[in-house]
């Protein structure tokens, strides 16, 4: 390890000094993903939490990496090597855009390529996957200025686009029967087996009548990759709420949002069971995954509560009144796009409070 | 051997710890369970009645020694010879106990001994001994960037007392001023029963009327008990805080004071001799002596650390030594690249971060160890600075108005309430510096308020 550390130290020090200095910021992303960088402190503070972005970024690998080992199980090899595509992409993207503004390259997009792959049924091309990973990057997060200035979540801006281009190739009507396929290449031809998604059946009224809401939470499911294990999923984010680094106001927002709206909405038609459609489609993964990224959500505590229960207003609505199957896409990209007013909002209305106080 | 890391704090128990070194590596070290340390402490045991002991660290020989100290020009003159004993701790101790060297002294009072009304009034007893002693310029190293005056003490969370009267204040931090022959900015840090008794009882009571820039911070208690930011505070008590030594009412820092007051320099006279490969020298922390970090025998690239790794600054070439520095941190060039994970020497854990068990296993710690990024850095709104703000800002959003130019907007969300304690830049994940940012943009602010040309413009604007 140490002598791995002054190997990349040494190497880091000759870059910065040579005519490949502009290779330097790869160098310094391996270092400081693998080692603490060189840089300290040169004003107060000096002292600092360990906390980092970098914890951040593990953390939701983590969390997400038992439903892609467990996709892997069921969709074959395909799976590792869109992760692999996509983390690709994502790095010669990042990288260059680093380099053009001369910045380090940030580790932001660790999570978004874990979370393109778990976006996209297996069936889709890789160029596909590919085409929707570059939009996402540069026209979600790289226009605005890069990490932390994203308006909405950069993997769904990537999926949205190839998703109105494409829509039979990204959201086709049936999806893959999950089958032991470890070490298979998934073909449509050789695994002609499909099934309707539970959200599809929910949606339609098809749901088989022996399919207890117990069965939605545990087996594995047709549709996206990341949408095989509800389970999962909950374990993943219940993880993330707890240590923190996902905030615990979007999640139970969008469950109150949906709640309120399948109510209100039941009134007036049949709505498909409450339980069954958080367990169903990209609920989950957007409520857990997706809709939390502190980048795109509002600031504020009240802002959160609004837009998490916004978000889950939205999903139902969509799902339900819109030919669409599946709306937490659009959801959550709503809900980004809202943030900032809501915390205009919430700020004006505290000013306002405080002024009214004194 | 070379000292890796050493935190010292005039006013607090001391504290140890020090990493190993690649150049006293034994063979078969791996790194992890087992940690060499070389550290030769010279403590005049009988001066000031100072006693030690150790926790965690094996000793080894104890020698008596005399010791001659540097020479440092003090108010009360140079340094003499001390007796001094030499502590040779060079065996290993195992990480997971952190070592831990407690120094005490017998002239710290018991908190219990002081209530709020003898601190606010000790407060300006320590103001005006900051009068130049021997009648000369005050040195501008003395003249702090901003004082803090606290009319009651935050940390207990005891009702303060509406006393006392605002006119008696403002005269007495005027007085300050005037005997400094400078201008300060003032934080005023009040109860809102303060403030509501003064706004309505003394109509003078205007910001505008004095002399100097007075902010008035009104609130209940700088924390609520429940407060994260108040945990925190207390575990980086020691080494933090110099500038909000008034506000905190540092029942140790007063101590120091007292005790210089009493003209009793050997009270606050820490000679130590650092040994090693790469720092040797002698010091002398005592009350207004001059250290030269050369004298340190500090390498180049190594950072010597005036007034708490939370909120002091880079002491450059000689930097005073006075009371109210209570904590001093060398960091060597080697050092500061895993500083960060050294973090707080003695305590139980170098985070608050609750995630992964890096502080159970080194080399997660390692690898996934924090790091502070170049000069741009991505704020990714997690809102941990918020949660730990005592004054109840929004840091990420006041240094978003800020970065885009919104100045006004700043001060309209509380730039001016900010109590520089540094707490936001500390819990940034991102590692942006926010505290030293608001700093310089109050700074900016204040010119811009103080010059007549731009007051004029003001005037004239509206």
């Amino acid at each position: 390890m140490r002598f791995l550390a002054r190997l990349l130290d040494r190497a880091q020090e000759r870059v910065k000094r040579s005519p490949a200095a502009p290779l330097y910021p790869l160098i310094e992303a391996v270092n400081a993903a693998l080692f603490s960088p060189d840089e300290t402190a040169a004003r107060a503070p000096f002292i600092r939490d360990a906390l980092s972005t970098k914890r951040f970024v593990i953390a939701v690998v983590i969390a997400l990496f038992p439903v892609l080992a467990l996709a892997t199980w069921f969709y074959g090899l395909k799976v590792p090597v869109m992760l692999l595509v996509a983390y690709g992409t994502g790095a010669v993207v990042e990288s260059v855009f680093a380099w053009s503004r001369g910045e380090h390259i940030h580790e932001g997009f660790l999570v978004t390529g874990i979370l393109m792959v778990l976006i996209f049924p297996v069936t889709t091309p890789l160029w596909v996957f590919v085409i929707a990973t570059v939009f996402g990057i540069v026209f979600g997060k790289e226009v605005f200025g890069g990490v932390g200035q994203n308006p909405v979540n950069p993997a769904l801006v990537g999926r949205m686009f190839v998703f109105l281009s494409w829509p039979a190739l990204v959201a086709p009507s049936a999806y893959p029967e999950p089958a032991f396929r470890l070490l298979e290449w998934y073909s449509p031809a050789a695994d002609a087996v499909t099934a309707a998604t539970p959200l599809l059946q929910l949606k339609t009224g098809a749901l088989p009548p022996d399919a207890s809401l117990l069965q939605l939470l545990w087996q594995v499911k047709p549709g996206c990759i990341g949408e095989i294990s509800s389970g999962l999923l909950i374990l993943g984010g219940l993880y993330l709420v707890f240590v923190r680094v996902v905030n615990f106001r979007i999640p139970l927002g969008m469950l109150a949002g949906s709640a309120l709206a399948t109510g209100l909405l039941g009134l007036f038609r049949p709505m498909p069971d409450l339980v069954g459609a958080w367990l169903s489609g990209g609920f989950l993964l957007g409520m857990f995954f997706m809709a939390t990224d502190p980048v795109t959500i509002p600031a504020t505590r009240a802002g959160k509560w609004i837009a998490g229960i916004l978000c889950g207003l939205l999903v139902v609505i969509i799902r339900a009144l819109t030919p669409l199957v599946e709306g937490v896409m659009f959801a959550v990209v709503l809900m980004n796009l809202a943030s900032p007013l809501l915390d205009e909002g919430v700020r004006a209305l505290e000013r306002r409070k405080e002024a009214g106080h004194a | 051997m070379p000292v890796r890391h050493l935190s010292l704090s005039c006013s607090s128990a001391y504290r140890f710890r020090f990493r190993e070194d690649a150049a006293v590596e034994p063979v078969g070290f791996d790194g992890d369970a087992l940690e060499p340390i070389g550290l030769e402490l010279h403590i005049p045991k009988d001066a000031g009645g100072l006693r030690w002991s150790s926790r965690g660290l094996e000793q080894g020989v104890s020698i008596p020694a005399w010791m001659p100290l540097a020479e440092a020009p003090t108010p009360w003159g140079s340094a003499t010879l001390a007796m001094a004993a030499d502590v040779r701790v060079l065996e290993g101790y195992d990480r997971r106990a952190p070592a831990r060297l407690e120094v005490t002294s017998p002239w710290r009072p018991a908190p219990d001994a002081l209530t709020p009304r003898q601190v606010w009034l000790r407060h300006f007893a320590w103001l005006r001994f900051r009068d130049p002693v021997a009648g000369g310029p005050v040195p501008a190293t003395l003249v702090p960037d901003r004082l803090f005056v606290s009319l009651f003490d935050p940390e207990p969370l005891a009702a303060p007392a509406v006393k006392p009267a605002p006119a008696e204040v403002l005269a007495a931090i005027a007085a300050w001023h005037r005997a400094m022959e400078t201008e300060v900015p003032v934080t005023l840090i009040v109860s809102r029963e303060q403030a509501r008794v003064w706004k309505t009882d003394e109509p003078g009571f205007e910001p505008d009327e004095v002399g100097f820039e007075l902010d008035v911070l009104a609130t209940d208690a700088v924390y609520p008990a429940h407060h994260p930011g108040l945990a925190l505070a207390r575990r980086l008590y020691p080494y933090g805080f110099d500038r909000l030594r008034y506000a905190w009412t540092d029942w140790e820092t007063l101590a120091l004071f007292e005790a210089a007051l009493a003209r009793r320099p050997e009270a606050g006279t820490i000679p130590m001799r650092l040994q090693g490969g790469t720092v040797r020298g002698v010091a002398r922390l005592a009350p207004w002596s001059r250290i030269d970090p050369a004298a340190l025998g500090c390498p180049a690239g190594a950072l010597l650390v005036q007034g708490g790794l939370l909120t002091g600054t880079a002491a450059g070439s000689a930097p005073v030594v006075h009371p109210a520095d209570r904590a001093w941190t060398l960091m060597t060039a080697d050092d500061r690249r895993e500083f960060l994970w050294f973090m707080n020497p003695g305590f139980a854990r170098d985070s608050s971060s609750p995630l992964f068990a890096s502080h159970y296993l080194p080399w997660v710690r390692r690898e996934l160890g924090a790091g502070l990024r170049g000069e741009r850095r991505f704020c990714i709104a997690c809102n941990r600075c918020e949660v730990h703000c005592p004054a109840g800002l929004d840091p990420q959003h006041l240094w978003k108005c800020l970065r885009k130019g919104f100045d006004a907007e700043a001060v309209e969300h509380g730039l001016r309430r900010c109590l520089e304690c540094g707490l936001c830049s500390y819990a940034c994940p991102s590692k942006i510096e926010l505290a030293d940012e608001f700093r310089q943009a109050r700074a900016k602010a204040r010119r811009a308020r103080t010059t007549p040309a731009a007051a004029a413009a003001t005037e004239a604007s509206p």
